[in-house]
């Protein structure tokens, strides 16, 4: 099973790569929708993993039964969805409580 | 599975305050006054059939033992084989009753060589059991008569009696049982009802600290205890007393010590212990650690140094309580464990008990010189004779440790109720507004002093004869191991002071006449008139009585003559009572030698002494008071205050330990706003400079701005800003930073 | 790459997995209750009907639980496969006794939920309560990763939108957003983890990896594991990650007291108790079977690696929680501080449980301890967060001092809550006491190989208990020890029975462990020998998809 002339390491370096910004974009940005924008990213990073490993392997084994990388990835990016729609009515929520969707004024509760 | 009647009568004993208890409780709003009947006629069923065991025991045991015939043959049943099987060698095992059941198995392991970890309960009722018994109930009953009248008009009258009955229930049972466990559940139960109690007034906010502060200190000395009896439960694989006495007091490492303790140049020697019939091993060092640790707990729970610094403070409960549990059964649970486990110590174990049994009653003895309070004055003897009976196991005295712990119930329960009696009639325990009360309360005044020539080991007095035996304990280690001398300097000046200090309330207290508030330059208390004892009269009679029936054992169980029957020929001045706990020891006594006669001397010195001073300083004739106290005060100086301050215990306690965790506490909180966010906002800083970048492609011109205000800000840095937590970025900022970290860390080791 | 067709689905089989077929189903038709012929009642009164009938949803996964036994062996699935749907759901007595522990858990927080009224939304509240339940219930008896992590994501979705669902307040709405974006930040790293994973082994069964795991190190002839695997290692810690968010371990806590706090108490409470629990079984499972062969590797103790790290992490879980909690005011925040507290300390039984399997023997004894431990917990926390909703229903606040005096006005809940902290302190003779002891007294037992590092955070976990008496013990004090003229009147029917509940299972279980120690040993016994159902003989033998090694550039086969 050959996964064409592109090699398998430069998918994993591309989604670690994607899922660094990721993970920068929910630190340094504020803006709720960005966080949720930039989880998103992460998500989808690990369904990058998850299709070029199903795609660069073998032959499934007994062990790997009928569930495939790919399947896999269909459910998170159904999951991904529902976070999506849950994240956005949360910061619809916020954003009527304190009239701003920046997540550094959300900071009631401390200590 | 019981092996004799007997045994079912003392679980009956254990149960009835239990049952009591209970009912109590259920009809706390229903029976109001009759409480205190129920729980007092429970406690005195517990009495009678605690004497009919002893009776038993008595007949059973063939008598009074010889205390030095060897091989004394048991006739009764011995329930533990393993228990037969340790003594066997020279000397027979002493009768005992026991019952053991398994209260929780969690099932044997999954696999055949594990084994099953199995909770056993069960009692186990030897010579000590049944004598503590006696002694337990004694004194509660007695107590329950006199806090129906100490406690008359209380809106919790009810609720103290059911709080009574627990106690008594959970320290019956804590003297009844037969495993480690079992002693450790009842170690805490008695601890609560102890809280409870100290707490019983909680509207004063003192007397719920002083409650807070038992049980806290308390705890720190169950980790110990716990620490110990895991390691004992992982290398001996039972939870049986009596196995695992059996088992260490064969083995064969007693041999080569002098004094029959299990010593070893070699902390990693291994020894053989049989348990149940396998033998298993224990190295050394851990035999010493759990040594140490069950002591930490008795550390605790008997108020020794450093730990002493609860029981004081516990006097803010009710006095009967204080009578009760603070001085006669409770405090002594610690002396007895260390006496019950008594062949685990090694000799190591063995002087670190002795020395801080020494310092302790040292440092207590002082403090109680110099207190006004005269609660407090008994409440550091008891500390003090506590740290006398701990010295006494540690120096190898183990029937010297118990007889004391026997003696000291009774007048200590006897001074106490004395002292609750004239808080009775004063309602003061200042004593110096006090004096003359001997005219105005002369029941109380008497029985209070036989409880002082108890206490300061006046001959003919119980006190004598068991500080004696301590004394000769003392000096025949010392003998022994001469560079030891202090463990005989320690208890020999401590018994001097504790003549004089119990002498010096007595007279305050009873002589001479009342001196009233302003002559003793002071506000009265609560608005009292200016004199307390203007109005002071003897108390009633389910008070006087009390004392009056406590002073008889106080006088008369050191005695070397007793009612009973007995088989002392040859030992005309050899106290009962010690042979007969001797009789019951783990490890067979040492031979004392030419030390009693020395101790006997030591003892009537010390005493001359302590009260001769008192003389001097208190009595109320002119003739012969030639000190003036307040001068030897001005004269100690320094150690005046430092023995007023309790040694500025609880202030060193509070600057080391309290506050520093208290501060921990909040920091531990605040670590975000402190620490990490400081780190936290340094990294911020670059991501937010390294986000300008992005951030300049992407939004728009206000989003810019106030980014870039925000980011001036960190970059600014934390420094000095005062920080908010609750921050969502700054804990995804902690998450990485963790994962890196621990990333980091993984990647060293794996790619090492 | 066209998948063997693997045989048809035996719908026999959904018998196994009725209570969460049951939950789902009865969540929706709370929805359509709520909105059609409840529509336009006042809130109280649907408050009161819908969460009537919410509790018919655990009622009803006893009564499928129980049928069974009343219907003979054999009635219900008595496959002696313990798996379902190509193995993929475990049946076994696992997943079973946790099926009835967290209806328990679930009765209970519906009870607490019927206090007050916090919320409009009657019928979604209680939908979503029972769909995080139909996520816990599927996450203990997931045996596959693909499953294992959308269960765990219905659990937490669910809960992100339940934590934010007190109206008119602020905190509600701040903890829903806090726990939904560490959450998925959580749920991202553990995706990825799991990715890299199924990368190395090319299958996501836990059974299957396991054995690609023992092949492999077969293969190479060394003691096998993860020492030079820096892709393994990584993918390991990402799962910790996720893992460590559930169960609010430290470092990865921060979010768990600004949510308790701020989320309402029933809420709160299911969080603490049925998201910890379930998550916590999902990682022994994890740990403990799929990667069992890779613990291999850590070696003697100072090997360091994945044993330390997981040290490390309970060491520093239990200190800081009981630490931190000690200078909270709030009710809920020390419950907040506390559960994470005991994440410490069960985590210690995880990693003893882990150090026993990687000797080669069963770590079913250990493991069987912390799940003992974790079900005690669980029932404990859950009556202690009722006594917040109790006090958020009659003072609208829920801070310790607010509990004073309840010892005078209400003694017999009062004792009950008592109870409940002796038991979440370890004091005897409740069951508190007995699942530490038994638990630590495991660890003692585990495999000698550790001896040193496990008793040192034994020491330090019995210290650290001392320390959760201080604030217990606050708790203790403002019940007896103090007066208000404030109350919170008496307490509601859906407080007192939770509370109550907890307490007789604290003293009972104190006094009669020995039933629940067996079926949690079973159960750990079945969780760690689970395996794949039997494959069909004509697929060809596993193949790893990559041997990645250590520098990253990795070299891909064509």
């Amino acid at each position: 099973m050959t996964g064409g002339d592109i090699p398998l390491s430069w998918f994993l370096l591309f989604a670690s790569a994607a899922f660094a910004i990721g993970l920068f974009g929910v630190l340094a940005r504020r803006n709720a929708i960005a966080v949720l924008m930039a989880i998103e990213l992460m998500l989808n990073a690990a369904n990058i993993n998850l299709v070029a490993f199903w795609r660069y392997s073998d032959s499934p084994g007994p062990e790997a039964g009928p569930i495939a990388g790919v399947m896999l990835a269909i459910f998170v990016i159904t999951v991904a969805a529902a976070e999506v729609a849950v994240g956005i009515a949360l910061i619809l929520l916020c954003y009527r409580r304190w009239h701003a969707a920046d997540v550094d004024r959300y900071d009631s509760l401390a200590g | 599975m019981m092996d004799a009647w007997q045994g079912w009568l003392y679980v009956a004993a254990v149960v009835i305050p239990l049952a009591a208890f209970v009912v109590q409780i259920l009809g706390l709003r229903l029976f109001r006054k009759q409480t205190a009947l129920i729980a007092t006629g429970a406690i005195a069923s517990s009495l009678i059939l605690s004497a009919i065991g002893f009776g038993s025991y008595f007949i059973a045991s063939g008598g009074m033992p010889s205390p030095h015939a060897e091989g004394h043959e048991g006739e009764s049943p011995e329930a533990s084989p393993a228990a037969a099987g340790a003594f066997s060698e020279g000397r027979a095992a002493p009768l005992a009753w026991s019952g053991n059941w398994t209260w929780v198995s969690l099932g044997r392991g999954l696999l055949p060589d594990r084994q099953p970890l199995a909770i056993p309960i069960g009692i186990r009722i030897d010579a000590l059991a049944v004598l503590m018994f006696l002694m337990v109930t004694f004194i509660a009953t007695l107590i329950h008569v006199y806090s129906m009248e100490y406690m008359e008009g209380d809106p919790r009258y009810p609720r103290f009696f059911a709080y009574l009955s627990l106690f008594c229930f959970s320290m019956l049972g804590l003297v009844a049982s037969s495993s480690v466990f079992l002693v450790f559940v009842f170690w805490e139960l008695v601890g609560i009802c102890s809280y409870l109690l100290i707490g019983f007034w909680y509207e004063d906010r003192s007397n719920s600290d002083a409650a807070n502060k038992a049980f806290i200190v308390n705890r720190i000395g169950d980790v110990g205890m716990l620490v110990g009896l895991g390691l004992l439960w992982t290398q001996l694989g039972t939870f049986d007393i009596a196995e695992i006495n059996a088992g260490l007091s064969a083995v064969e490492a007693r041999q080569g010590d002098a004094l029959g303790r299990i010593t070893s140049e070699d902390p990693g020697a291994v020894w053989n212990v049989m348990i149940g019939g396998t033998e298993r091993s224990i190295p050394h060092w851990i035999l010493v650690l759990a040594g140490l640790g069950i002591f930490a707990g008795c550390v605790g729970k008997s108020a020794q140094f450093p730990l002493h610094v609860w029981l004081p403070d516990a006097m803010a409960g009710p006095t009967p309580v204080s009578a009760l549990i603070h001085a006669a059964t409770m405090v002594a649970a610690g002396v007895y464990l260390v006496g019950r486990f008594f062949p685990l110590f090694s000799a190591e174990v063995l002087l670190v008990i002795a020395y801080t049994g020494g310092i302790t009653l040292f440092l207590a003895a002082t403090i109680a010189l110099v207190q006004v309070d005269y609660k407090k004055v008994l409440a550091y003897s008891t500390v003090s004779q506590l740290g006398f009976m701990m010295l006494a196991l540690g120096v190898g005295g183990w029937a010297a440790g118990l007889f004391h712990l026997l003696t000291h119930a009774f007048f200590k329960a006897l001074l106490f109720l004395g002292a609750g009696s004239v808080h009775h009639a004063v309602h003061t325990y200042d004593l110096r507004p006090l004096g003359g009360l001997r005219r105005k309360m002369p029941v109380t005044a008497a029985t209070m002093l036989i409880g002082t020539l108890a206490i300061s080991g006046v001959p003919l007095f119980s006190g004598f004869y068991s500080k004696d035996a301590i004394l000769a304990s003392a000096i025949h280690f010392v003998s022994e191991r001469p560079g030891h001398a202090l463990l005989l300097v320690l208890p020999a000046s401590g018994a001097a002071m504790t003549a004089f200090y119990m002498f010096r309330m007595w007279f305050l207290l009873f002589t001479g006449s009342s001196r009233g508030w302003s002559a003793a330059g002071l506000a009265p208390e609560h608005g009292q008139r200016d004199d307390p004892a203007a109005l002071a009269h003897e108390s009633g009679p389910r008070i006087t009585w009390p004392l009056r029936i406590l002073a008889v054992p106080t006088v008369m169980i050191g005695w070397p003559l007793t009612i009973l029957p007995l088989a002392v020929a040859g030992l005309p001045f050899h106290p009962v009572l010690e042979d007969w706990l001797s009789s019951a020891a783990p490890l067979p006594a040492q031979p004392l030698g030419s030390a009693q006669s020395w101790a006997a001397a030591t003892s009537l010195l010390v005493l001359v002494v302590g009260v001769g001073l008192a003389f001097l300083a208190y009595h109320p004739s002119k003739t012969i008071r030639r000190i003036d106290p307040a001068r030897m005060a001005a004269h100690l100086g320094g150690l005046y205050s430092l023995f007023v301050n309790s040694w500025y215990f609880d202030e060193v306690y509070q600057a080391l330990v309290v506050r520093p965790c208290l501060a921990i506490g909040r920091r531990a909180a605040w670590v975000d706003r402190v620490v990490i966010d400081g780190i936290i906002d340094g990294l911020a800083a670059i991501t937010v400079a390294l986000s300008r970048l992005d951030r300049a492609i992407d939004a728009s011109v206000v989003d810019r701005l106030v980014s870039l205000v925000a980011g001036m800000i960190y970059v600014l840095g934390g420094v000095g800003r005062r920080l908010q937590t609750g921050r969502l970025r700054s804990y995804l900022m902690v998450l990485s930073i963790a994962f890196v970290l621990l990333s980091v860390g993984v990647l060293v080791w794996v790619v090492r | 790459m066209p998948p063997s067709s693997p045989p048809p689905i035996d719908f026999s089989q959904l018998w196994a997995l009725s209570p969460e077929i049951l939950l789902t189903l009865w969540g929706l038709v709370l929805l359509l209750v709520d909105v059609g012929p409840l529509r336009g009642r006042p809130g109280s009164s649907r408050r009161k009907t819908v969460g009537s009938l919410a509790l018919i949803g655990p009622i009803g996964v006893f009564a499928l639980l129980l049928a069974p036994l009343v219907a003979g062996p054999g009635a219900g699935g008595g496959d002696p496969d313990p798996t379902l749907v190509y193995g993929t759901i475990a049946g076994d007595p696992l997943a079973t006794s946790f099926n009835g522990v967290i209806a328990l858990l679930l009765a209970m927080v519906i009870g607490m939920s019927m206090a007050w009224d916090f919320t409009e939304h009657w019928g979604a509240y209680f939908a979503l309560l029972l769909w995080a339940a139909v996520g816990m219930m599927v996450l203990v008896a997931a045996e596959e990763l693909l499953i294992l992590f959308l269960a765990l994501e219905l659990m937490t979705i669910c809960l992100y939108l339940a934590a934010a669902f007190e109206k008119d307040k602020r905190r509600s709405a701040e903890a829903g957003m806090k726990y939904f974006v560490y959450g998925s930040v959580a749920s991202a790293l553990f995706l990825f983890g799991l990715s890299l994973l199924y990368g190395l082994t090319g299958t996501t069964f836990l059974d299957g990896i396991r054995r690609v795991l023992v092949e492999s190190a077969a293969a190479t002839g060394e003691a096998g594991g993860l020492s030079g695997d820096l892709v393994g290692a990584t993918a390991v810690l990402l799962i910790l990650v996720g893992f460590g968010f559930k169960l609010a371990a430290v470092p990865f806590h921060q979010w768990a007291p600004d949510t308790y706090e701020g989320a309402p108490a029933p809420v709160s409470a299911w969080i603490a108790s049925g998201s910890k629990l379930a998550s916590l079984v999902a990682l022994m499972k994890v740990l403990l079977h799929a990667l069992a062969p890779w613990a291999g590797a850590v070696g003697g103790e100072a090997g360091g690696g994945w044993v330390l790290i997981v040290a490390a992490i309970a060491a520093a879980t239990m200190t800081y929680g009981n630490l931190a909690a000690l200078a909270q005011r709030n009710l809920k925040r020390m419950l907040a501080y506390s559960s994470i507290a005991h994440a410490g300390y069960m985590l210690v039984g995880v990693l003893a449980a882990m150090v026993t399997v990687r000797s080669g023997s069963s770590a079913a004894e250990a493991a069987g301890a912390v799940l003992f431990y974790l079900v005690i917990y669980s029932l404990t926390t859950v009556g202690a967060f009722a006594a917040a909703a109790w006090l958020a229903r009659g003072l609208g606040r829920d801070d310790i001092d607010d509990l004073d005096g309840l010892g005078v006005r209400s003694p017999g809940l009062a004792v009950c809550l008592a109870i409940l902290m002796l038991s979440l302190i370890g004091l005897p003779p409740t069951a508190g006491f007995v699942s530490k002891l038994a638990m630590f007294l495991e660890v003692l037992n585990a495999d000698a190989s550790a001896r040193s590092t496990l008793l040192l955070l034994v020491a330090l976990a019995l210290v650290n208990s001392v320390i959760s008496a201080f604030y217990y013990a606050r708790v203790l004090r403002a019940l007896f020890l103090r007066r208000s003229d404030r109350s919170p009147g008496p307490a509601p029917r859906g407080v007192s029975w939770p509370i109550v509940l907890a307490a007789l299972a604290a003293v009972g279980f104190g006094l009669e462990p020995a039933p629940l120690v067996d079926s949690m040993r079973s159960a750990a016994s079945a969780m760690l020998t689970i395996t794949l159902p039997p494959s069909p003989p004509d697929l060809p033998a596993p193949a790893p998809v990559a041997a990645i090694p250590v520098s990253g550039g990795m070299a891909m086969q064509k």
